[in-house]
């Protein structure tokens, strides 16, 4: 940032607000999963909010007011997903809700022990979470869950809206909320169970 | 016992979908009910229960913080692609209220 950026009053509050571009990024990334559609969602709030900066009342921190603009827009993103299921470009999530439940028998009993592997869950998660490689292994469980538990699952888990909101933005009945949530849990704990994140 | 069995109803796979079910909305006393009952039962049912909260605690962990590692950062590229869409829409405005005068 040199100092002909800061003299000009234009550039400096456009210089502000990229210094954030880091972190709404991650945010993106962490919901979306894919790069190229993080880097535009961070283009379009930084776009938003720098045409709206005269609104920004100061009442909440700049990254927070960022923030929330952002998420208009990854549920705007979700809405239009929902609408235009053709024009998706992540082609390597297969839409197949997991009818089959490997992990039980046709009794409805356990295959096999689902608690092995998962003791790295026990903790603080505060603490766990700062781990890079439980970290790593449960960003890479949450994007290869199948598009629709995906967007379900980050709409609920991750955004944490009520579950009408999340029906309504996914563009799902109510009553299979609950269900494709759960597919989504059981997905996330298969998945992290096979990766065996050491503790 | 059969009639137990049948009262009950409950195996393990509707035991941890009703598990996920209960984050979602609040169980009647009658579910509850079988759901304590199963859990009283089945060990490996009550320790995935608790794996079930620790991952959903994970997540939303996930949610909130956010690392500084190089791969989950703005490529230069983006940043100065970014740059010239803020100008451009700084522009508009300007071009426009210029027109209007």
């Amino acid at each position: 940032m040199g100092e002909s950026k800061s003299e000009n009053p234009e550039s400096a509050r456009q210089e502000e607000l990229l210094a954030h571009g880091n972190v709404l990024f991650r945010y993106a990334l962490a919901r979306v999963g894919q790069r190229q559609t993080a880097e535009d969602l961070v283009q379009d709030t930084l776009v938003t909010a720098i045409g709206k900066l005269h609104d920004f009342a100061g009442v909440s921190s700049l990254r927070t007011w960022l923030i929330g603009i952002l998420r208009h827009k990854i549920l705007d993103h979700y809405r239009w997903r929902q609408r235009h299921p053709g024009d998706q470009p992540s082609a390597d999530h297969d839409d197949s809700l997991g009818e089959n439940e490997p992990w039980f028998t046709a009794q409805g009993v356990w295959a096999a022990n689902p608690n092995i592997g998962l003791e790295i869950l026990e903790g603080d998660p505060i603490d766990l979470i700062e781990r890079t490689q439980l970290r790593t292994a449960l960003q890479l469980c949450i994007d290869h869950l199948p598009k629709t538990l995906h967007r379900v699952f980050v709409l609920r888990e991750l955004e944490e809206l009520e579950p009408d909101q999340v029906c309504d933005v996914a563009g799902i009945a109510r009553e299979s909320l609950a269900v494709l949530i759960y597919r989504a849990r059981q997905s996330l704990r298969a998945c992290l169970q096979k990766k065996r994140v050491e503790t | 016992m059969i009639l137990f069995e049948q009262w009950l109803d409950l195996t393990c796979r509707s035991f941890i979908h009703r598990v996920s079910e209960g984050f979602e909305r609040t169980l009647s006393p009658l579910e509850k009910l079988k759901q304590t009952t199963h859990r009283l039962i089945c060990s490996v049912c009550r320790v995935q229960e608790r794996r079930l909260a620790q991952l959903r605690a994970l997540v939303s962990m996930l949610g909130k913080t956010s690392p500084d590692t190089p791969a989950e950062q703005l490529s230069t590229h983006a940043v100065e692609r970014i740059r010239e869409a803020m100008s451009q829409s700084l522009r508009g405005p300007a071009a426009d209220e210029t027109s209007n005068r």
